[in-house]
């Protein structure tokens, strides 16, 4: 199925949905009952859906829907939960601690699900339009292969043309650069300006040079491109991979307060059967 | 040794079958009553009959019980007995996988495939030694150049319990699979010791072309065994009776185009310039000929182009079953003879090719006369739009009709890459991925805990061809396996390998072309390498995908990506792949 | 072709493998070892190869992927030249979230047990601050029973018991609602049910009907039966300035199975609100201002507005009557006292019934002394004192439609019945004369069934004084002790003597002054000691005689005869004593002797000849209230007749003080009857499903005041509607109030048609309940 027809589809679903919970919700409040408690259990039950993705991933050997229709509707769960949510406190910051620490924490797992749906959907294709295709765990090691060959390269060029001048800049300005993965942040925001930088500095350099030189410098150049390229790519494949670093682990510890928060309403709220 | 006149050795010859044929082996050999009465005088100078056998054949030597060709494979070669018989098994009675010592492995069960969760093992490529110490001593022996050879136990009880028939010296057996590639059809094995000349395929071309009688015998098998069956298997000829059949498999005439180890010049091919690569391709019908025959490929595949202005733009290309022509025949029948147009495209053969030309007359005479509207095909154009053909089956992603164009840098890179090979290639829409390798972990699930790919590979456009095993409709890499462990499997039709048999030569590796099959130095529960025993070396096996032929769910890696980016592909099916690449 | 960092061939590129958690350190400088990390993420690292001894010489094992042989091979002591560096091992990013996932749980874990152990948990886990009105409830238990039973009881209160009503209880012990506490709106479910009968038109109304059929499917988890816990409606914890008694009309209509949007459209009809009953107090409005406010002399003290009679009460809610003084006095006053009333102004409770007292004594039925001029019928009161007695009610059975002031011909039955009558009548004369108020306390509390304390028998008793009850028995029966005491010995006594007489003709005084000389002599002679003496002994000839028509026995029988004699004459000496003395006072009466009647204006006991007569002492008299109250509530047994009588003759019209005048009567379904002494005004605690403000719509009316709203309905026939007793039958002075003048402010954009507006949801009576002082001893500080 194409996908923008997929998307339009999910999201009417989602929208209908969610309308038929807020009518159900109304109804059941004003049939005297405790409506909290059963927002509060379509939400447990909502948020326990979105929590399975989590496991989902891990059994993939098992038949049981592809991860993508999961994806799918873990995204559009998620976007429903938000609802679920603010329906069940009803629209209102709670006032005793442990429901505003769970507030809290529910709101930071629904902005970094968000960031993350949003960098899944932006980064992918900005990360293929440049540069090399290469996987994540391998970059460093790409890195320390353009770092010897800079350096052969500025050692080569300092005994062949007698002259220190690239080999200082090397030292000056790129040792540091070739050192490890950088410009994390320029990267993701898609700013060129750390390469641009490097590029005038070798471009300056070059005026002094003699066409020998220039030749080293010129190769130079290249790798520097090479490597500003990895360094795009690490930055970017890092922050899809970062995200999940907040969602994930504050999901427990959610679910964690969310049964403590579950024991004390039935506790002191009525009590269930 | 006495010298002869030195000639030039042909370049074909640069690697003999086998370097070490003594004169006297090559005597004996023409000595068998096969090659005696040939007349010599149909070979040129270059190429006479010793030379063949001097560098096309070679003699082996069989054990009772040995197996010689065996069910399933790709084999290049054919063979004859000089002394012994050997014993064919007819259809459709078969041996089991363990007698011919593949593993069988049932499908896994939910709760066993569940199981892998906590049962893999923690570290890489761990198996159990003790498997292997089985296997060794079942079903397989060290051969002459110490390639493994399976052997059956227990010859008279196979003979009590199939249906065998057995084949005298000096009968050519196997020479069809080694001309069209396709899988041996039977098994055969050593009745007794027997001692056979083994021809490799070169050979039997040269021979076939030049010797009258040989050609008539082989073709003659040929029609008899496989041609009818392939000619049926054309929707067009579906509904014709039996006689008609005959008659165009009478007509007939086979073709092979392409450079038969095509993969072993694949890299370099690659690395040459578009428009050499083009000529590296043999055409089959040039744009512009008139269409004397309909053309069925055989076997192989083949690209579809014409001519702009000083290259060849492609527009598709079309793979075993195919035919090619048909739309131009078919106009010129219905237009009448005044306004005759010639071949809108270039057919060129891609790797290694074989057509089945069936003449246009024939054609005229006995198929379209009596041809459903229905079936006739859309009036040749130059560039049509493509729609799914009649017969074709409705595909996923797109409803019959207009197939969505391929555009022309990615139809050029799968041809030149030869990716139309795959039956399950694996494509990685790059603006989709969010690279989790979510894929790669659950491949390595169902798997031991060891990956079957590695998610890089060649990249167009927003597209990955990751390194994962193809399944390849005829693959390379199963040709020159010494023990049979790289095979397909008997159920899906999967590439694979047996783990037990497998002697880590690499000769798969090497072969295929498109770098998925790795080589792993395997270990035991605790890490350590498993080396052998007297040289102490680390144990290497082939490993590839298996599609998770023994998973519940099917390939675990286009199930497992959460964005659905990966999909597998039988490129053959190009709507479908066609359809996804547009969706 | 653009250069590729990558090689893809498998001698350059093994697997890469993110499913492992840990991958070599030195996968970063690009040559991670062949070995690999452990699963624990521990370096495994060693040499490259393990060399093997061959033919005695070590060789190099090294893979082929790994290079193959080495060209130095092994040390000659057989170890591998090429060690490999160990490395610190780094987590796969992949595992990285997992792996934090588990530690901010334990994390997570462990705050929470720190939280409680440190005693913050009630604290933590409480879920906001409660209302301003709660704020005094500092301890969670006060509310929640589960509370301080400790955690492991949480979790099972939670899910293994319902706590809901348990819980509420405790919100009764400051807000008792009565029995039903926990049934819609306090109502029994028999009562919610036939309401539920009573009203249901067919629903309408778009939200309504939503909510209704969802109720339908909701119902069965909740019905009628099933108990209404407090947090169903009050919702604490939500901020000191939540209002808690906040409740949405869809709640409401979730139940009521008449459905409506709003008050202007489909709310019900009023029903002839605001009346439920006619008006306690007798009052036509529509008379006394169309008549009697118009009258000239009335003119002065007539009201001159509907706030000189009424005011709001201290809630504002209900416009309550002022006093009796304030409103009616000035008119009325007057009436109650009986000012200018032909008949008699005092009220007639004992007195001696008229008997044919000659026929009587021609039959010789033996009713000793009676006075012949006695000719009142007995009056209700003593009827209903003699109903106690055993045989009273057979007796007035057998005299029933007898003339008792003729009966020449009585049958001999009724004539026995006649006399037993006259001696029950002496029998309480007597015993009320002798004993006084014990007597009376005795014959009440028997009749009414139930002890009597003082103040009852204050108002009861009328405070009768002694003098007067003794003074009529002795003017009456003169002889009346000694007649009963001999009665009740059951001797005989002489027919009807003319006894009676004397008193007869001292009422006349012409001809008497010679008589009473006589009997003046007669006092004479029992002032001689001897003639005593003498009497005695013709007494005791008598008494020989009986003697001797008796026989036998004689010397015992004078000594018995004697001693009992003796004993007689000490009686008769006591008693006959006073009765010779009175008349003495009354020799010459001055002119302006005043009659009982005058005598008592302010009310009070008299004798007016054969009857004693109490006259009520203004509005609101004690007396007559007592005894309306007390026939009016009293069973309707067999008693009835009597009790009725009494209550009717004080209710009637002409009866002294008027009461029943303005003072409607209701009887209620089991035939008591109940006298609105009070106008219409809220019980304490009494809470009306209906309430309005009438203060706070005090500035809507315009010039027409109170009658903007309360127009005159001229037609109506007031008083009509009081002939029966039924309160609910009834014709207003007043139009209803219809629903349009309500639902022209109160909509929901103005002032609003919340259902709770106008209705209470808690009715009946509901008194907050104080906390208990049973402690009241043991409070720190008590004296």
């Amino acid at each position: 199925m194409n996908i923008t027809v997929r998307r339009r589809l999910n999201v009417a679903i989602t929208v209908m949905v969610g309308a038929t919970l807020v009518l159900a919700f109304a109804v059941y409040d004003a049939s005297l009952y405790q409506e909290p408690f059963f927002t509060g259990w379509v939400l447990l039950a909502v948020m326990g859906f979105l929590a399975l993705f989590n496991l989902r991933k891990k059994i993939t050997v098992l038949p049981l829907g592809s991860a993508s229709t999961w994806a799918q509707l873990h995204i559009y769960a998620g976007w429903l939960v938000i609802l679920l949510f603010a329906e069940h406190i009803g629209w209102r910051l709670p006032d005793g601690v442990l429901e505003f620490i769970i507030t809290v924490l529910f709101a930071i797992i629904v902005v970094s699900g968000i960031v993350g749906l949003m960098l899944s959907r932006i980064l992918p294709p900005r990360l293929t339009r440049r540069g090399e295709e290469v996987i994540f765990e391998r970059i460093p090691a790409f890195i320390a292969e353009l770092r010897n060959e800079a350096e052969d390269l500025v050692l080569e060029s300092a005994q062949e043309t007698r002259s220190s001048t690239i080999s200082d800049f090397y030292l000056r300005h790129l040792s540091g650069f070739f050192s490890g993965p950088r410009n994390h942040l320029h990267h993701l925001f898609a700013s060129r300006r750390p390469e641009f930088r490097l590029m005038n500095d070798i471009d300056n350099l070059q005026r002094y040079l003699n066409s020998r030189e220039n030749e080293y410098a010129d190769r130079l150049r290249h790798l520097v491109n090479k490597k500003d390229d990895l360094d795009f790519y690490y930055a970017l494949s890092l922050a899809l991979k970062a995200w999940l670093l907040v969602h994930v682990p504050l999901t427990y510890s959610l679910l964690i307060l969310v049964v403590l928060h579950l024991v004390v309403v039935y506790a002191f709220g009525g009590g269930m059967s | 040794m006495a010298t002869g006149v030195a000639i030039q050795r042909p370049e074909r010859w640069d690697n003999p079958f086998s370097p070490d044929m003594s004169e006297s082996e090559v005597d004996k050999i023409i000595g068998l009553d096969m090659f005696r009465d040939m007349d010599t005088s149909k070979f040129s100078e270059t190429v006479s009959l010793r030379d063949i056998i001097r560098n096309d054949t070679r003699i082996r030597h069989y054990k009772k019980g040995d197996i010689i060709v065996r069910t399933g494979d790709y084999g290049t070669t054919a063979f004859l007995s000089i002394t012994g018989h050997v014993r064919v098994i007819i259809p459709p009675s078969k041996l089991s996988n363990s007698q011919l010592g593949r593993s069988s492995v049932p499908k896994k069960g939910f709760l066993a495939a569940l199981g892998q969760l906590w049962r893999n093992p923690k570290l890489p490529e761990v198996r159990d030694p003790t498997r292997y110490a089985a296997g060794r001593d079942t079903s397989t022996r060290t051969g002459e150049g110490n390639e493994t050879l399976t052997f059956l136990r227990d010859v008279p009880a196979i003979l009590e319990e199939f249906n065998t028939h057995r084949i005298n010296p000096s009968v050519l057996f196997g020479e069809i699979a080694a001309l069209t590639r396709a899988a041996r059809t039977t098994t055969i094995f050593a009745e007794d010791d027997v001692e056979v000349v083994e021809i490799r395929r070169q050979g039997i071309r040269d021979i076939r072309q030049r010797v009258e009688s040989f050609r008539e015998n082989v073709d003659r098998m040929y029609r008899e065994n496989s041609l009818k069956n392939n000619l049926m298997e054309t929707p067009l000829f579906h509904d014709l009776d039996d006689g008609v059949l005959d008659k165009i498999a009478a007509a007939t005439l086979f073709e092979t185009y392409g450079d038969f180890e095509w993969h072993t010049s694949y890299n370099r091919y690659l690395e040459s310039p578009h428009h050499e690569r083009l000529a590296m391709e043999p055409i089959i019908v040039h744009e512009g000929d008139y269409p004397d025959g309909l053309l069925i490929l055989a076997s192989g595949s083949a690209r579809v182009s014409y001519r702009v202005n000083h290259g060849d733009k492609t527009i598709r290309y079309i793979g075993t079953g195919a035919l090619f022509g048909f739309e131009e025949i078919a106009q010129n029948w219905l237009e009448g003879t005044d306004r005759i147009i010639s071949m809108q495209h270039t057919l060129r053969a891609v790797g290694y090719t074989d057509i089945l030309r069936v003449p246009t007359s024939i054609i005229e005479t006995y198929v379209l006369p009596n041809l459903p509207k229905s079936m006739f095909p859309p009036p040749a154009e130059r560039h049509p739009v493509e729609v799914s053909h009649p017969f074709e089956k409705r595909r996923k992603y797109i409803k019959a009709g207009a197939i969505p164009k391929i555009d022309t840098e990615t139809l050029e890179t799968l041809v030149e890459h030869r990716f139309i090979m795959g039956t399950s290639t694996m494509l990685i829409d790059l603006d989709r991925c969010v690279r989790c390798d979510a894929c790669v972990e659950a491949c390595a699930k169902g798997h031991n805990n060891n990956p079957r790919f590695i998610r890089h590979g060649r990249t167009f456009e927003h597209y990955m061809v990751a390194n994962a095993c193809m399944h390849c409709v005829d693959p390379v890499c199963m040709i020159g396996c010494p023990t049979g462990a790289i095979h397909r499997n008997t159920e899906g039709g999967q590439v694979m390998i047996n783990d037990d048999t497998c002697i880590g030569c690499a000769t798969c590796a090497t072969n295929c072309p498109y770098d998925n099959i790795r080589m792993v130095e395997v270990r035991d529960q605790h890490g350590g390498f498993i080396v052998d025993e007297d040289t102490k070396k680390p144990i290497v096996k082939a490993t590839k995908c298996d599609l998770c032929f023994d998973q519940p769910g099917g390939p675990a890696c286009q199930r497992a990506c959460p964005h659905d980016a990966l999909q597998r592909f039988d490129m053959q099916d190009r709507p479908t792949l066609a359809g996804w690449l547009n969706r | 072709m653009k250069r590729l960092l990558q090689k893809f061939d498998f001698r350059s590129s093994s697997y890469s493998r993110p499913n492992q958690t840990w991958i070599c350190g030195r996968q970063s400088e690009g040559s991670p070892c062949r070995i690999g990390p452990g699963a624990d993420g521990s370096c495994r690292a060693n040499f490259e190869c393990q060399p093997a001894k061959r033919d005695d010489r070590w060789h190099c094992t090294r893979s082929d992927l790994a290079g193959g042989q080495c060209r130095h091979g092994p040390f000659p002591d057989g170890i591998c030249c090429k060690p490999v560096a160990r490395c610190r091992p780094v987590m796969n990013w992949r595992a990285r979230p997992g792996a934090a996932a588990w530690r901010v749980a334990a994390l997570t874990f462990g705050l929470l047990l720190v939280l409680v152990a440190g005693g913050g948990g009630p604290a933590f886990i409480n879920p906001g601050p409660l209302t301003s009105q709660h704020v005094g409830l500092k301890d969670c238990k006060s509310c929640h029973t589960a509370f301080d039973k400790g955690p492991t009881a949480w979790v099972h209160a939670a899910f293994a018991e319902k706590t809901d009503i348990a819980d509420s209880k405790r919100c009764l012990t400051c807000h008792d609602l009565g029995g039903d506490s926990f049934r819609p709106h306090g109502l029994s479910p028999s009562r919610v049910a036939e309401l539920t009968r009573d009203a249901n038109p067919p629903s309408r109304g778009s939200w309504a009907m939503i909510s209704a059929s969802a109720a339908m499917a909701l119902k069965p988890l909740k019905g009628i039966e099933s108990p209404l816990p407090c947090l169903s409606c009050h919702r604490e914890h939500h901020g000191t300035k939540f209002d808690l008694t906040a409740m949405a009309n869809a709640n409401c209509q979730f139940c009521h199975t008449f459905q409506f949007p709003s008050l202007e459209n489909a709310h019900p009809e009023f029903d002839r609100f605001p009346f439920k009953r006619r008006t306690r107090i007798r009052f036509d409005h529509l008379n006394h201002i169309s008549k009697h406010f118009r009258d000239k002399e009335m003119r002065s003290s007539a009201p001159k507005a509907c706030k000189s009679c009424h005011l709001p009460d201290e809630d504002g809610f209900k416009m309550s009557l002022k006093s009796f003084e304030d409103n009616c006095g000035a008119c009325h006053g007057g009436q109650v006292e009986g000012v200018g009333r032909a008949t008699a102004k005092g009220l007639p409770v004992f007195n001696v019934p008229g008997l044919d007292v000659a026929t009587l004594s021609e039959r010789d039925v033996a009713i000793g002394e009676w006075p012949e001029d006695a000719d009142e019928e007995i009056t209700p009161f003593m009827e209903f004192l003699l109903s106690g007695d055993r045989d009273y009610m057979a007796i007035r059975k057998a005299l029933s439609g007898l003339d008792l002031l003729d009966l020449a011909d009585a049958s001999p039955e009724q004539l026995a019945a006649v006399e037993s009558f006259a001696w029950r009548v002496k029998e309480l004369i007597f015993d009320v004369a002798v004993e006084g108020m014990p007597a009376l306390m005795t014959r009440l509390e028997k009749i009414l069934g139930k002890p009597l304390s003082t103040q009852e028998l204050t108002h009861l008793s009328g405070l009768l004084p002694v003098d007067t009850m003794r003074m009529a028995a002795h003017q009456w029966v003169p002889d009346l002790y000694r007649e009963v005491a001999n009665y009740r010995q059951g001797s005989g006594e002489k027919g009807p003597s003319s006894a009676g007489n004397d008193s007869g003709d001292k009422g006349g005084d012409k001809d008497g002054g010679l008589l009473t000389d006589e009997k003046g002599g007669d006092g004479l002679l029992t002032d001689e000691k001897g003639g005593d003496g003498l009497l005695t002994d013709e007494k005791g000839g008598d008494g020989l005689l009986t003697d001797e028509k008796g026989g036998d026995g004689l010397l015992t029988d004078e000594k018995g005869g004697d001693g009992l004699l003796t004993d007689e004459k000490e009686g008769k000496s006591a008693k006959s004593g006073e009765p010779a003395t009175a008349p003495e006072d009354f020799r010459d009466e001055p002119e302006n002797l005043a009659t009982g009647e005058d005598w008592s204006m302010a009310g009070g006991w008299y004798r007016d000849e054969f009857t004693l007569r109490y006259r009520p002492t203004g509005h609101a008299d004690r007396f007559l209230r007592a005894w309306l109250d007390v026939t009016g509530q009293a069973a309707p047994l067999s008693r009835e007749v009597t009790t009725r009588q009494i209550f009717e003759s004080l209710a009637s019209d002409k009866s002294p003080g008027l009461c029943a005048k303005c003072h409607s009567i209701d009887a209620d379904t089991d035939g008591r009857l109940s006298v609105n002494w009070q106008g219409a005004r809220l019980a304490p605690g009494e809470h009306p499903f209906t309430v309005f403000s009438h203060t706070s719509h005090f500035s809507l009316p315009d010039d027409k005041g109170c009658l903007t709203c309360h127009t005159f309905n001229k037609g109506a026939k007031y008083l009509d509607s009081f002939k029966d007793r039924n309160p609910a039958t009834f014709a207003s002075n007043f139009e209803q109030i219809p629903r349009q003048l309500c639902a022209g402010c109160h909509t929901a954009a103005e002032a609003g048609e919340s259902c709770l507006t106008c209705h209470n949801y808690h009715i009946g009576k509901i008194i907050p309940a104080l906390s208990s002082t049973l402690e009241m001893m043991s409070v720190p500080g008590a004296p």
